[in-house]
């Protein structure tokens, strides 16, 4: 089966003090498509970094990157942003909603940045409203809600787009455990549809339900970089 | 879908600002006293500078004058045969004209009216190019003795006195002594606002009717003001090197007539017209130039640090699939929406700015009435600030890069601006505070001169005393005994009034115009150098010296007694005493003014009175020499009756009108005012430009006080987790003040270091218009560096308050 994402020896510096300071040595790393992969490390240890190279957020690497088939260091910046907007969603840990924007404006704003036209997005924006069982809060902005409800908000607003990967940096790092939980449930739900999910946790149980666990420390990836047997298992 | 999209960053705009109301009334007023009063200063400026004169082809007009030394200050005027001169022999010139002052009064019902009025040679109305409305201009026949007994009116006297009669031209009208046939009505819009003519415009013209060589159309007898236009194709230089070869073939042809240093001197006619109004519109134009520096400083300071306080949106936003374009142009609304709220507020100022500088200003800047928004003007100060708050607010979001947009996603929201951005404002800052610094030194430094100019001892007292003129001119007062009895007679009748203390009569009245200077002889005192020196020729009544309250130092008054059959008389100020006297007495010596002439009579002086600063508050006392009006055989016709009395100037004037309206009432009664008012008017400019400064600096200050806040409040916002922190490992509050403020004070010192040597350089570029103080007056700096400092102190406080506030368990929940 082909891989969703494809890394191999992918590189990443920064320039420190005349030299360089290296956030990603040689990480080789397949997902494929549907999986749930879990990324833990400690702190500093390059997991955002090897997120923002995954989402397309990062053009400053070396090395080789496969999404969907397509080789992403032979993109200008133009494709790889069309690339992006096509393939990928993000969740973020302080759920980063715009303040003051509604929540039903919220979930209309990637729509609005692929061109989707008005009654297809209203469309759209109810039905993820109904989905998640928010309608009830559709006209409050992010203040107005807790904490939960803005990652729950923040994770309808990064699947409304149907992507085919979710990169999550610590979603539940500042939420309650019941809300985690929640959110967590709802990782596993949008899995079960077919998303493939890229998670960073410093949560070791949570780590755990994913299909696969990566660590990186340093910059190295520590495990085996192939696909485990709990994919052809699972 | 592109309209789809702005509509929507539109809406979010107004709902961001809206939720900003601090940020957006800064910036909308900004940029509202950007646009607002810089267009309405820069639209007079312009007006009295810059734009053409309403004549046809008016760079083609120059003024020429007679300069027969070089300390002549500014030469205006020239003899008849010299203007036929410059006709015959100047290539340069297509035509050239002359006029003079003529005041003639129009009777009617309901008493005298003083007209405003020329005398002009044929070509007048060639030169300035101007077509009468009504009628024809005069012909060169009717520029003849005797035969210039026809007129030229102005529309607005046409519709006022003469009911707009078409039928006019061919009409008889009296004017004065004469009788005049009307031959033609100017355009409504003609205005020959001509050096003389400052005060108003002419509402008649009679041909000059001059023949050479006799008095008063002799070459010595300055008193035409002369205009001519270059032929085509002929240059100010080629005109100027004309008159240059001309000027010593006349000396050497008219030796008597002529000083030997005598030359010609040439200006485009509205560097005449608009004179020493010139130098101070230039500063206020600089003043401007500044206000809108610190204006647009402001603009790029507010407009960047919001953008990069939005920097953490705009990362979401690029996260969810936005391109660079689609960024820039968020932060384009928002910066649309600022615009037009700004603009609009900005454009209704100026319109209100302009309405009430034309309305205030004084009458003495030429054209000043004329002013209206320009425009071109407004135009380029909305663009100006409107492009900075574009640039500032977009550039942001088209400068990032997408990994400096993803590195804000990863830590807490926050809103803060890199340290890049808060050391751009910083600097923008230092410049609002040095250039602020400036404007204020130049606001406080005109304040101090006014204080100064208010203290000054005008030599006479203002309190109580109204003051009335007269032309007393006419058929019925060739003979000058009949104008000294008709002054007589109403100084009798007002000093009968109840509550008249006082009534005298002078030409002229300390603080007008209408100043005469005559070449001052002494008997048997022999003359050194060719020119004897000038002093001021002023003629008086009797009891004027103590109407005005102007102290006798020696001798005695002028009497009642010194009639025209008695000895000639005449009193000399201190000034004229120290000057041809020093350390002995005048009294008992006998002079001549104007020629010598040791057959005539001579004038003897009988006392010495007090200085009184005659010409303006702020020039010393010059030599002045009063003459008993009684005694003099060619009185002048224009006096003014000063009355000390406890009684309304309005009620005063009503009984001086009957009084000489019962001597005789073809004797018009004008202008009436009191001698207070004319201290204040002749202080109109100083006054008008204070404001306009006091306008400059306010602004300054206020747009730095806003940068100011800016600042620190941002700095604040942004560190309030550091101030919680800090709170929790016990920092009193002198610490955090300390912490809060320092970045604020080190503006303060580098603007203050920078500000300051510019203060002195544009105090040294307006010394011309102050009074008894420099630039590095102590005190005034002293009094700079306070208002800033207040300035400082009063916007930090809100935001000093704020981080000493701070809670430190609210600040490290968020994390
Ligand atoms: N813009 C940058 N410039 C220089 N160094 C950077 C930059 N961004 C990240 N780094 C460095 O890269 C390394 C990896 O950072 P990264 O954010 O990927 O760590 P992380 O594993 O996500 O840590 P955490 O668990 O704390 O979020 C760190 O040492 C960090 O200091
Ligand atoms: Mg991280």
């Amino acid at each position: 089966m082909q891989p969703l994402v494809r890394l191999a020896d992918i590189e990443r510096s920064y320039p420190l003090a005349g030299s360089k300071v290296w956030v990603l040595r040689h990480v080789n790393l397949e997902i494929g498509a549907g999986e749930f992969v879990s990324v833990m490390g400690p702190s500093g240890a390059g997991k955002s970094s090897l997120l923002n190279v995954l989402g397309l957020m990062d053009n400053e690497w070396r090395g080789h990157y496969e999404l969907d088939g397509v080789a992403v260091e032979k993109l200008d910046a133009k494709h790889r942003q069309a690339l992006q907007r096509d393939k990928i969603a993000f969740i973020f840990q302080h759920y980063h909603l715009i303040d003051d924007l509604k929540v039903w404006e919220n979930l209309d704003l990637p729509l609005q940045y692929r061109n989707v036209n008005a009654k297809e997005r209203q469309a759209q924006v109810g039905d993820l409203l109904d989905r998640f069982s928010i309608v009830g809060k559709k006209d409050l902005y992010p203040s107005q809600l807790s904490g939960g409800q803005q990652q729950l908000v923040a994770v309808a607003r990064a699947v409304i787009t149907r992507p085919k990967l979710l990169l999550a940096d610590e979603p539940t790092g500042a939420l309650h455990s019941s809300q985690a939980r929640m959110i967590m449930d709802l990782l596993h739900e949008l899995n079960r549809d077919g998303m493939t999910i890229v998670q960073v946790t410093h949560n070791e149980d949570f780590a755990r339900e994913a299909q696969r666990l990566v660590r990186l420390a340093d910059g190295w990836l520590e495990k085996p970089a192939a696909p485990s047997s709990q994919i052809e298992s699972g | 879908m592109i309209l789809d999209t702005l509509r929507h960053d539109l809406r979010f705009a107004l709902r961001s600002l809206a939720g900003r109301p601090g940020y957006t009334l800064v910036v909308v007023l900004t940029l509202a006293l950007g646009i607002g009063a810089n267009t309405a200063i820069f639209s007079v400026v312009k007006t009295v500078l810059l734009d053409a004169l309403p004549f046809h082809e008016p760079n083609r007009l120059v003024a020429i004058a007679q300069r027969n030394s070089e300390a002549d200050g500014n030469p205006i005027s020239v003899g008849y045969p010299t203007l036929l001169d410059w006709q015959q022999s100047v290539p340069s010139f297509e035509s050239v004209a002359a006029s003079a002052d003529w005041q003639p009064n129009l009777a009617t019902d309901s008493g005298a009216e003083l007209l405003r009025g020329q005398s002009v040679t044929r070509d007048f109305f060639k030169v300035l190019g101007v077509t009468p409305a009504l009628g024809r201009a005069f012909s060169a026949d009717e520029d003849q003795p005797n035969r210039n007994d026809v007129a030229m009116i102005s529309h607005a006297l046409w519709q006022r006195r003469f009911n707009a009669d078409p039928g006019i031209i061919g009409r008889r009208a009296q004017f004065g002594v004469r009788s005049y046939t009307i031959v033609g009505v100017l355009p409504a819009d003609f205005a020959p606002l001509l050096p003389a003519m400052r005060n108003g415009a002419p509402d008649v013209w009679r041909p000059l009717g001059y023949a050479a060589p006799d008095a008063p159309a002799c070459r010595s007898c300055l008193h035409l003001q002369a205009i001519a236009r270059l032929s085509p194709g002929a240059t100010l230089a080629s005109a100027r090197a004309e008159l240059d070869r001309l000027a010593p073939a006349l000396i050497h042809a008219h030796a008597d007539d002529y000083p030997a240093a005598m030359r010609f001197e040439l200006n485009p006619l509205r560097d005449a017209l608009v004179g020493t109004a010139d130098r101070s519109l230039w500063l206020v134009f600089a003043g401007v130039a500044i206000v809108l520096l610190i204006a647009s400083v402001d603009i790029a300071g507010l407009t960047s640090l919001r953008a990069a306080t939005r920097r953490h949106e705009l990362s979401v936003r690029a996260a969810l699939g936005a391109g660079r374009g689609q960024l820039a142009r968020l932060m384009f609304a928002e910066s649309l929406v600022l615009g037009i709220a700004g603009g609009a507020t900005g454009i209704a100022l100026a319109f209100a700015l302009t309405k009430l500088i034309a309305r205030r200003g004084p009458s003495s800047i030429a054209r000043l009435a004329d002013v209206h928004v320009d425009g071109g003007v407004l135009a380029f100060a909305s663009l100006l600030t409107l492009t900075v708050t574009f640039v500032a607010g977009a550039w942001p979001a088209w400068r990032s890069s997408r990994p400096e947009l993803a590195d804000a996603l990863h830590v807490a929201a926050r809103a803060s601006a890199g340290p890049s951005a808060a050391r751009l404002q910083s600097a923008l800052v230092v410049v609002q505070i040095a250039l602020a610094s400036a404007l204020t030194l130049g606001a406080i430094l005109m304040a101090r001169s006014f204080e100064r100019l208010l203290a000054v001892e005008p030599g006479f007292a203002a309190d109580g005393v109204t003051t009335i003129d007269l032309a007393i001119a006419g058929p019925a007062y060739v003979d000058a005994k009949k104008t000294a009895a008709f002054l007589a007679e109403l100084e009798t009748r007002v000093r009968a009034l109840p509550g008249v203390v006082h009534a005298g009569a002078v030409t002229p009245l300390p603080l007008s115009s209408g100043w005469d200077t005559a070449g001052f002889h002494v008997k048997d005192k022999p003359e050194l150098g060719v020119e004897a020196p000038e002093f001021d020729r002023v003629y008086t009544t009797p009891d004027y010296f103590a109407t005005l309250g102007i102290p006798l130092r020696a001798g005695r008054l002028i009497a009642a007694s010194d009639r025209a059959d008695q000895p000639l008389v005449a009193l000399v100020n201190e000034t004229a005493a120290q000057r041809e006297w020093a350390g002995e007495s005048p009294i008992g010596k006998q002079i001549q003014l104007g020629d010598r002439d040791e057959k005539a009579s001579w004038i003897t002086i009988v006392g010495v009175v007090g200085d009184v600063r005659a010409h303006a508050l702020d020039l010393a006392p010059v030599p002045q020499v009063y003459l008993a009006h009684a005694q003099s055989a060619d009185p002048p016709s224009f006096v003014t009756l000063a009355v000390q009395s406890t009684l309304a100037p309005a009620l005063l004037d009503d009984e001086v009108r009957r009084a000489a309206a019962s001597i005789d009432r073809s004797v018009p009664v004008y202008g009436t005012t009191t001698m207070s008012a004319r201290v204040a008017d002749s202080l109109a400019r100083r006054r008008f430009l204070l404001q306009l400064f006091g306008l400059f600096a306010g602004t300054a200050l206020l747009l730095a006080a806003l940068g100011v806040h800016g600042t620190i409040a941002h700095t604040v916002r942004r560190r309030t987790r550091e101030f919680g922190l800090r709170r929790v490992v016990g920092a009193s509050n002198a610490a955090l003040l300390a912490i809060a403020s320092a970045r604020t004070a080190r503006c303060f010192a580098a603007g203050l270091a920078i500000g300051l040597p510019l203060a002195f350089a544009w105090g040294t570029a307006m010394s011309a218009e102050l009074y008894g103080i420099g630039p590095y007056d102590a005190i005034s700096v002293a009094l700079v560096v306070l208002a800033l400092a207040a300035v400082v102190v009063l916007s930090t406080l809100a935001p000093l308050r704020r981080a000493l506030a701070v809670d430190p368990a609210i600040a490290l929940r968020n994390e």
